[in-house]
């Protein structure tokens, strides 16, 4: 199973956006991605390609990093592109005889491809300059004010941690009872389905039974420390915004009323 | 929230990152299969309703901010709003409706298991085909054949694995933890 499992994607180096507040960045990514579902013409996603350049240099983030982001999802660029180049009704300026190429199905699968390899490149950028505790950190900030209405910020981000810190605990006690299981005789490999779920069985249940044996020994130390949730803590970390945080948010925000104000009105 | 269902809680999203790393590929389509769907019906299973969404909602949360647990290790933001980014938005909701069909019916047999996840692979496959529609701008036929027709001979194996060993694990954990 997983050997090399690494934690974050962080790529660290010092650069302007790096520095910026996690809060910021989350806000941000999300206001962007609605300015790029505004653009539909040619001249709209040029400005949105010329803008998301903009922020990966200013990243200093290496395109060969955000590239390696884009793997994932080229064979889904190539299907849509295809599908939309051969089956949007138009005019024709290509045919092979029963296939045909339109003039709007052209546009309209390159249009996709940008909005694709954009969202995804865009988005990437901010686990790259973002490492997971300040992210967790930001939406804990982020959802503090809707404690009001019942959402457990802090709680949330306390079973976050928790996760976490877990995960790597399961994955060997995983590895560990599988070797046990097999030498006693048990094979998960070979079979038919109905043989295959039954030797999950006494996978499964130990490994269930162990998280909640764990749980219930977490809780108790947890309890015996005095832990009583968010109420009252302070942390070492202060999230602070800076007036490069209010410039970014103002450009970006800036830059959807430009995109919704082309899309409307021009 | 009580100490302990928070630490439960976070220790099943954990779970569902671990098996959601057991994956292997699928020819024609760049979706891959995974023991992913598998663990959230047995966490909508074991937790319930509520306890269940809340999982799915931290293991979600985990991954959108850089830990490697969606299937291939895959992690971040990019994975969410990608085309098949609305699946794994389906998982809190299959397991709230899975939890809530199971508490409903008390105690629970295969065939509520069954019952209850068909009805939570429904909601995955309708909010992930509708984002891979949205996103790549196809029709609801076109969306379909991609994301989810290669899939569903599979999906449905797992919803009976699922069912199988729901019953099976629901009442192991009991057995030893009675107040859960």
């Amino acid at each position: 199973m997983m050997k090399n499992f690494t934690i974050g994607q962080y790529y660290p180096v010092k650069s302007p956006i790096h520095s910026l507040d996690p809060r910021t960045k989350i806000t941000c990514v999300f206001i962007f991605i609605i300015a790029l579902f505004l653009a539909y013409d040619y001249y709209s996603y040029a400005n949105t390609i010329i803008f998301s350049l903009i922020m990966i240099v200013l990243s200093r983030v290496p395109l060969k990093t955000i590239l390696k982001a884009l793997k994932p999802i080229i064979i889904f660029v190539l299907i849509t592109a295809l599908i939309h180049a051969f089956l949007t009704p138009g005019t024709e300026v290509w045919r092979w005889g029963v296939l045909k190429v339109t003039k709007e199905g052209l546009n309209q699968a390159v249009f996709t491809a940008c909005r694709l390899i954009l969202l995804i490149g865009v988005s990437s950028l901010l686990t790259l300059t973002t490492t997971p505790i300040s992210l967790t950190d930001g939406m804990e900030s982020i959802l503090g004010p809707f404690k009001r209405i019942g959402l457990p910020a802090h709680e949330l981000a306390m079973m976050m941690t928790i996760a976490l810190r877990f995960i790597p605990t399961l994955l060997e006690e995983t590895d560990k009872i599988m070797k046990a299981q097999v030498s006693r005789g048990a094979d998960f490999i070979s079979g038919n389905l109905i043989k295959k779920s039954k030797a999950l069985v006494p996978l499964l249940v130990p490994l269930f039974i162990s998280a909640f044996k764990r749980a219930e020994e977490l809780a108790l130390a947890m309890e015996a420390r005095g832990y009583h949730g968010g109420e009252g803590r302070t942390r070492m970390r202060v999230l602070r915004m800076k007036s490069a945080d209010w410039i970014s948010l103002g450009l970006v925000s800036a830059f959807l009323v430009y995109m919704g104000f082309y899309r409307w009105f021009m | 929230m009580k100490i302990k269902d928070m630490v439960v809680v976070a220790l099943f999203s954990a779970l569902t990152a671990v098996l959601s790393q057991v994956s292997f590929p699928v020819p024609f389509s760049p979706v891959p299969v995974t023991l992913q769907t598998l663990a959230v019906y047995l966490t909508g299973a074991v937790l319930g309703s509520r306890k269940g969404a809340l999982a799915l909602i931290v293991y979600i949360l985990t991954g959108l901010f850089g830990l490697p647990v969606f299937s291939l290790g895959r992690s971040g933001l990019p994975v969410l709003v990608s085309p098949t980014g609305g699946y794994i938005f389906g998982f809190v909701f299959a397991a709230y409706i899975i939890g809530k069909i199971i508490e409903g019916s008390g105690n629970i047999t295969f065939l509520t298991g069954l019952k209850a996840m068909t009805a939570g692979l429904l909601v995955i496959y309708i909010l992930g085909v509708g984002q891979l529609k949205f996103i790549l701008d196809l029709s609801l036929k076109e969306a379909f054949v991609i994301g989810a027709l290669p899939y569903l001979a599979l999906e449905v194996a797992k919803v009976i694995m699922g069912a199988y060993l729901g019953g099976r694990i629901r009442k192991a954990v009991l057995n030893v933890f009675p107040d859960l």
